[in-house]
């Protein structure tokens, strides 16, 4: 069968169109995640400007200046709230908030539903007996001369230790993605169950400190701390980045991506790792921070659609403002007392998340 | 037929446990009564709630969940008194093993009747009204001396004396105790009310401090400091680190849990204790504050900033180092070595505030 000439002429026009479509359509993405980007900053200049004590946004301005032009009327004090406290904090819950995000988008995206969150797979309780074992038990292991990392180095073994657990279960049956959160969310259970049997018997003097940690906090994480964090997430992101249309394929399900020629069981195998990392990293340092991880990715997918290639850039971002915003009310809402920010994330959380579903239901 | 069998035993059981409870409550009556008729002759002290308690003659066989009484009871030398404990109270006698009974704050009625105590030594909080009733029922006297309100430690160590038939030993503590908070307040009234030291107190875990109706309030009082977290609205506030830095506290109080084993009875290695104090001033900027400049820090055991006995040692710490100048003659480690003596007849080993004063 033969085209007619304006048969022809007829559908390259479509075919531009269609080009025209996809070039708007990434440019409006692209320019979305830009201005995500901004959202970001502004959020970061509000959220360094403001604290329980009187440094402003002037004098944050001035103590900036300082490092570069000797200024006399700044007080050491004043330089240590802004790049001690101030600055450190900050950062923590960008990189923290991406962490948790990116997690999350994998997460939901390999195992094709949308109620998987970097804790579904006990992840978050397998670091909770971590930290309960040092915070409770911590004299007991003084020999390993962990100092103050004691914490988060257990916390960590633990998350990854449930991580191999689950995967292993997995592994001896038939290791779909229901099996995989199946086993997830039993081990989840156990250790669950193993920090109460610690906290059961522990003494009440020490009962605070494991509450406060599973309430999550960004404060006092060291340079060290920012650093692993920082350093895992950009790997992550970049690897992400890299198998993005991979990740994209795999998403219209096993079998379409494996008939298309995609590694289907290695790209898993990556995304089950690199989210596992990804949260037990961020949570060894602050404690339990729900709900990011499960809405962010949601909120992406709602102002954004399912490809990777943007998705991730624009979950990094949503994560990180999502955690700063939470944060910075948080340590000002009732200043000097600070709420935990696991308390807030999910109290402006929640209701943001529900106006965009019914949002989106309606339309 | 053997469906309607299982209705009907289900049914007798349920008639059962009602007669049961109905007999349980016109026992209470009965005994409320007894023990108003009784209350002109016996020992009558005013518990921790407020309640009035009456008995008949000194204890002799009590069930204790609270580990602060254990400890009274020993120096009373009446540690054998104890017949069932809670998991947190140690074993109040050596080579003989007294059975614990359940958890420090869930109490387990059935264990506690089974030992038929004259009296249960509870938290008010972890007794519910229903068990009370059950125990009373049992002639077993429900006792809240909680021991956990440093400023009532006097009063309520006198009301244990009478209950245990032991007043003179009550007595001696009191006395120590009376003479040093009376050596205190003649101290503090040099200091005028507008140089009074602020305080920046922190409980076991960091940043966690105390608001005026928490326990380390009437600390802070006694040594005469000013809580700077005072006006929060939480009891234990997490408190901003920044916020902590302006206010620039004139000293600093942090408080150890024994379980971390750096502060405490047979506790002696200085070098875990330096090494926690130097992580503790080196957080963000600290050595910028008046306190860390000043050598105003002071670290202290659970043991005498939380307990009946120990607080005025933990008290003389806090006001020496807030005023070193007044309270230059006052060796707190001798007082403490006293104290121990007094009570205990014992001496004292281990590290219980850091820098020593």
């Amino acid at each position: 069968m033969k085209m007619s000439k304006t048969e022809k002429i007829k559908m390259e026009k479509n075919i531009d169109q269609a080009k025209l479509n996809y070039m708007n359509k990434r440019s409006r993405k692209i320019l979305f995640i830009l201005l995500l980007a901004l959202a970001l900053v502004v959020t970061a200049v509000i959220s360094i400007a403001i604290g329980a004590s009187s440094v402003n946004l002037k004098t944050v301005i001035q103590v900036f200046g300082d490092v570069f032009v000797h200024n006399e009327s700044i007080t050491d004090m004043q330089r240590d709230i802004v790049f001690s406290i101030r600055v450190p904090r900050i950062i923590t819950a960008i990189l923290v908030g991406m962490a948790l995000s990116n997690a999350g988008l994998l997460m939901q995206g390999i195992f094709q539903n949308p109620l998987v969150s970097p804790y579904t797979l006990g992840v978050s309780n397998g670091a909770s007996f971590g930290a309960s074992l040092a915070i409770i038990f911590g004299s007991s292991f003084a020999f390993l001369n962990f100092g103050e990392f004691l914490l988060p180095v257990f916390a960590f073994a633990f998350s990854v230790l449930t991580m191999m657990m689950v995967y292993g279960v997995a592994k001896m049956s038939n290791n779909t993605s229901s099996t995989l959160i199946l086993a997830g969310v039993a081990i989840g259970y156990l250790f669950s169950a193993l920090v109460s049997l610690i906290k059961y018997v522990s003494d009440v003097k020490d009962l605070p400190e494991l509450v406060f940690w599973t309430m999550g906090s960004l404060s006092g994480v060291p340079w060290e701390g920012i650093a692993i964090i920082a350093v895992a997430l950009a790997g992550s992101i970049i690897l992400m980045m890299g198998f993005a249309w991979d990740l994209n394929i795999m998403s219209a399900g096993e079998e379409t991506a494996i008939s298309i020629g995609v590694n289907y069981k290695r790209i898993k195998m990556l995304s089950f790792g690199i989210s596992t990392l990804l949260t037990a990293v961020a949570v060894s340092f602050t404690g339990v921070i729900g709900f990011i991880g499960l809405v962010s990715p949601h909120i992406t997918k709602m102002l954004i659609g399912n490809d990777y290639r943007y998705s991730v850039p624009a979950s990094s971002l949503i994560g990180a403002l999502l955690l700063l915003i939470a944060d910075t009310i948080g340590r000002n809402i009732i200043a000097p007392t600070q709420l935990p920010v696991g308390i807030v994330t999910s109290m402006i959380g929640v209701p943001f998340f529900l106006y965009l579903i019914v949002r989106k239901r309606g339309k | 037929m053997e469906m309607n069998g299982k209705k009907m035993l289900k049914r007798l059981l349920c008639l059962i446990m009602l007669g049961a409870m109905v007999i349980t409550l016109g026992a209470c009556s009965t005994t409320e009564a007894e023990t108003k008729s009784d209350s002109a002759k016996g020992i009558t002290v005013t518990d921790t709630m407020g309640r009035e308690i009456t008995i008949e003659k000194p204890l002799e066989k009590i069930v204790t969940y609270n580990s602060g009484l254990s400890e009274v009871l020993t120096s009373f030398g009446s540690e054998a008194t104890i017949i069932g404990r809670g998991d947190s109270v140690p074993n109040p006698v050596l080579n003989v093993e007294v059975p614990t009974v359940g958890k420090w704050n869930e109490p387990n009625i059935e264990a506690i009747m089974e030992l038929k105590p004259d009296a249960v030594f509870t938290y008010a909080a972890n007794m519910t009204a229903d068990n009370e009733t059950i125990l009373e029922n049992a002639g077993i006297k429900c006792i809240y001396l909680e021991l956990t309100d440093v400023s009532k430690s006097t009063e309520e160590v006198t009301a244990l004396g009478k209950l245990f038939g032991k007043e003179d030993k009550a007595e001696a503590f009191v006395k120590f105790h009376d003479k040093y908070e009376a050596i205190i307040e003649k101290k503090l009234k040099n200091i005028k009310e507008e140089d009074r030291a602020t305080i920046y107190y922190e409980g076991y875990t960091d940043y966690k401090s105390v608001n005026k109706e928490a326990g380390g309030q009437a600390l802070i009082t006694a040594a005469g400091g000013i809580n700077i977290a005072a006006d929060e609205t939480a009891k234990y506030p997490e408190i901003s680190d920044e916020w902590v830095l302006e206010r620039n506290p004139d000293a600093i109080v942090k408080l150890v849990s024994s379980t971390k084993k750096i502060l405490g009875t047979d506790l002696t290695d200085q070098g875990a204790v330096t090494s926690f104090y130097n992580t503790l001033i080196a957080r963000p900027s600290w050595g910028n504050l008046q306190a860390v400049k000043d050598d105003k820090v002071i670290l202290l055991s659970s043991e005498v900033a939380t307990t009946a006995f120990g607080s005025i040692v933990g008290e003389l710490y806090i006001a020496k180092t807030l005023y070193p100048e007044q309270f230059k003659d006052i060796d707190v480690q001798k007082v403490h070595e006293e104290l121990q003596k007094t009570l205990f007849g014992t001496d004292l080993v281990g590290i219980f505030a850091y820098p020593s004063k």
